[in-house]
């Protein structure tokens, strides 16, 4: 069985590059959790907040997350996900002080959003939908940083047969290849997909209950369980972005015409 | 005689044989030629219907918004009455159209001059809006360029300019050598909010579109440019293939059918070819996704030339492009600060192929990039190569040539699903991939011999029995992207010439053949004759001739 090693969070490489204001290393952050943030928004905004609304705090959030690295500190057992959350909390507080403001200031009326959720408690509370995408967010950040390390013909054959279950013998057919080495191709991918999921974990991962849950999915089992648990949260990843971006059409639908996609510098 | 005689009978069948095949052929094309006419009156006189309904309905609607006006006039909601007559105006200017279209266009069509009706149709249209928009309010001025009459106006792009629908005056189209069709002229006026940043950035695209003979014409001035380009009449892709999805079944999950798959893996490869051809030239496109290709005659063209940049540009790259069409690989190295020059920018413009390819597969745009599953039944092939075009940057296509080539491979037999990603060129050698056995040898020498080679070679268009091997499409509603497969081996262009000179010939030979049995006829008949009785002088007998002394 394989284990997943621990190490101290803030002494991560990638943590050390956000710090540095590394573009790159932000653009990660933005990749991994952007999709999360930005469905959390979307949710508390209850269908009030459009696109550019929210992209732009999406951003702020993984902003204030970068920025407030630093202080963070990991000795007083706050999950990661809670962490992001309380920020995108804040973000959102101080937009919805921004429209307020403007409607106080201009006389015209502001915008409003359900701000319900503002008084349930002091301290947000993570449900479980959000934990587990901000779960599925670091597994695929692990998948993307496999398939980034893997070459094409290996990883394509892991997909295979984790996402279509397809059998050996019929990938090997596809790719001009024996069943053992198809096989040989599987273990490949799967240990380096060990290795980044463990990179991630670790580095987006603040208490030892959010490390423990790979285990708790069967990611730290034999080849067999892992590459069912992985293809579990790969799929589930895959649909909740899906519904995430079937509301934003449908929100882009009822706003109608004049969303222009091209972005851009 | 006896012999002669046998000789004119069999001779006589054959040519009656001969007229009657040519009679019956005569017979058939004039029946063909009286259906088509008939069909043409029977569609003409459908949309003349069409239009009058229209018209009907139009002047309904118009006359029952006017007391809702005036209803909210007395109720003092000026505004809401405002509206109802703007809509009332609205729907007369509509019953107008019909009205001038039943009244112009159909009788031209109908007498078979329906380019003329169109082009009819196109002015009063135009005036009509000119007319709409004096009364409707403010607007951006009708504009002119000499030489062009302006037809339409487009929807503007994302750069701001203005794009007009025109046509070349007779001296216009021998200057820029285009006997036939209408123009794109994209205007830039900084009188209608162009920025100079975005008229810089249209000027570099200027120069790489006009290397490239995208540009028919061009001109400038202090406050104003703008440029020609063909205008190519279709769809964009993504509201055709958005309709065949639909038409298969929405997001059932079944996919497209072989003939549909063909046809968009065809339209794909004419995008990979098009890039192929503009990376060798030194460009790439910056911004390849479905609603920049326009379905054309069965064939997809590249518009869209706002961001094309010289590959060999020393600019900082930038983000420019279409949010899940765009590398993320591009975007790293913008943010890295990277100049155009320093990256191999042509493999950003394949990503963007291989989302196109997948958002004809699956109807949807690839929301994970490589890693986004195909939820639609597709051909392993097709799929293998979207995400090989996707992949990481150092593991993708090499250039557009290499994913030409795997999609010829696909396409080439017109059933992708018996194309293993193993059959594929780009395969051949790769690493990770076994010596061939050799029955795998055997079958693949089988197949090479039976499959036209793909092309060594680059050459822009495509060969000509492959264009012939294509379905082609005919859009059947422009408004809704509906369309129908016309054939898988459409017939070639020049067919309707064919079919007169078909029809000459037969009358031809039908005439022939009629003289030929004449003169059978006579010779079998009234000659004899004439040689026993008299009446035509016969060559005197030696006996009749003056005896010698």
């Amino acid at each position: 069985m394989a284990t997943i090693p621990h190490m101290h969070p803030v002494d991560t490489a990638f943590l050390r590059r956000l710090r540095a204001r590394d573009e790159q290393a932000w653009f990660e952050l933005w990749e991994a959790f952007g999709p999360v943030i930005r469905g959390t928004l979307a949710r508390w905004g209850n269908g009030r907040l459009g696109e550019e609304t929210l992209r732009d705090l999406t951003q702020d959030t993984l902003a204030a997350l970068s920025d407030s690295i630093e202080r963070f500190d990991p000795q007083r057992g706050v999950r990661f996900s809670t962490w992001l959350l309380a920020i995108a909390k804040h973000v959102l507080g101080d937009e919805m002080d921004r429209r307020y403001a403007q409607k106080r200031g201009s006389g015209k009326r502001g915008s409003s959003l359900d701000d319900s959720w503002m008084g349930e408690a002091r301290v947000p509370q993570p449900d479980d939908e959000y934990e587990r995408r901000v779960m599925a967010a670091k597994v695929h950040a692990a998948i993307r940083a496999a398939q980034k390390r893997a070459e094409f013909i290996h990883f394509e054959a892991y997909r295979m047969r984790v996402l279509e279950s397809k059998q050996g013998k019929e990938i090997g057919e596809l790719l001009g290849v024996s069943e053992p080495t198809v096989t040989r191709h599987c273990q490949r991918v799967r240990e380096s997909l060990r290795t980044e999921l463990s990179v991630a974990i670790e580095q987006w991962s603040y208490t030892d209950d959010e490390r423990a849950e790979p285990s708790r999915a069967g990611l730290a089992d034999d080849d067999a369980a892992f590459d069912e648990a992985l293809g579990e949260i790969w799929r589930a990843q895959e649909e909740l972005v899906a519904r995430d971006l079937a509301e934003r059409d449908e929100a882009r639908r009822k706003a109608g015409p004049g969303g222009g996609r091209r972005a851009g510098n | 005689m006896q012999g002669i005689e046998w000789l004119l009978a069999i001779l006589g069948t054959i040519v009656a044989c001969v007229a009657l095949v040519a009679t019956a052929v005569v017979v058939g094309r004039l029946g063909i030629f009286t259906a088509t006419i008939l069909a043409h009156v029977g569609r003409t006189l459908k949309a003349l219907l069409t239009d009058i309904v229209r018209f009907l309905g139009g002047i309904i609607v118009a006359i029952a918004l006017l007391p809702v006006s005036l209803a909210r006039l007395v109720i003092l909601r000026p505004r809401s009455a405002l509206d109802a007559l703007t809509a009332s105006g609205r729907e007369s200017l509509a019953a107008l159209k019909a009205l001038g279209s039943a009244l112009v266009l159909r009788p031209l069509e109908l007498v078979g001059l329906a380019s003329l009706g169109r082009l009819v149709g196109s002015r009063l249209r135009v005036a009509l809006d000119e007319t709409g928009a004096a009364t409707s309010g403010p607007r951006s001025g009708p504009v002119e360029f000499e030489g062009y009459t302006i037809l339409r106006e487009l929807a503007r792009g994302g750069s701001g300019a203005r794009l007009f629908v025109a046509e070349p005056d007779s001296r216009t189209r021998r200057k820029l050598r285009l006997p036939n069709g209408y123009v794109v002229i994209k205007s830039f006026d900084f009188d209608e909010g162009t920025h100079a940043a975005e008229m810089l950035r249209e000027g570099r695209s200027l120069d790489a579109a006009r290397k490239l003979g995208l540009v028919l014409d061009h001109e400038a001035s202090e406050r104003r440019f703008h440029y020609v380009m063909r205008y190519y009449e279709g769809i964009d892709l993504g509201r055709f293939v958005r309709s065949m999805h639909e038409a298969a079944g929405g997001d059932g999950g079944e996919g497209l059918d072989r003939e549909r798959l063909v046809l968009v893996a065809s339209l794909v490869r004419d995008i990979v070819a098009t890039l192929r051809d503009w990376h060798d030239e030194g460009l790439w496109h910056k911004d390849i996704k479905p609603e920049n290709a326009i379905v054309h005659e069965g064939r997809a063209t590249l518009v869209d030339l706002g961001l094309v940049t010289p590959l060999a540009s020393h600019m900082t790259l930038t983000t420019h492009g279409t949010e899940y069409f765009r590398d993320p690989e591009l975007v790293r190295q913008a943010l890295r600060g990277a100049r155009v020059s320093e990256v191999d920018a042509a493999r950003f413009d394949l990503y963007g192929a291989g989302a196109v390819l997948y958002f004809a597969l699956e109807g949807t745009f690839p929301a994970h990039g490589v890693l986004s599953s195909f939820k639609k039944k597709s051909p392993a092939c097709l799929q293998w190569i979207a995400r090989r075009a996707m992949a990481d940057f150092d593991r993708r296509y090499r250039d557009a040539e290499e994913m030409l080539a795997d999609l010829d491979r696909a396409i080439v037999g017109q059933d992708p699903s018996a194309v293993r990603p193993a059959d594929l060129p780009s395969m051949k050698g790769a690493e990770g991939s076994e010596a061939p056995t050799a029955e795998e040898a055997f079958l693949s020498e089988t197949l090479r011999k039976d499959t036209p080679p793909t092309r060594a070679a680059p050459t822009s268009p495509p060969p000509d029995a492959r264009l012939l091997e294509r379905p082609r499409v005919k859009v059947t509603n422009w408004w809704t992207g509906g369309y129908s497969v016309v054939s898988l081996r459409p017939l070639p262009p020049s067919f309707p010439e064919q079919s007169r000179r078909g029809l000459g010939v037969a009358i031809a030979v039908l005439i022939a053949s009629v003289l030929a049995l004449g003169v059978i006829i006579y010779l079998w008949i009234v000659a004899p004759d004439t040689a026993a009785g008299g009446g035509i002088p016969s060559i005197p007998e030696f006996a009749d001739f003056p005896q010698l002394p």
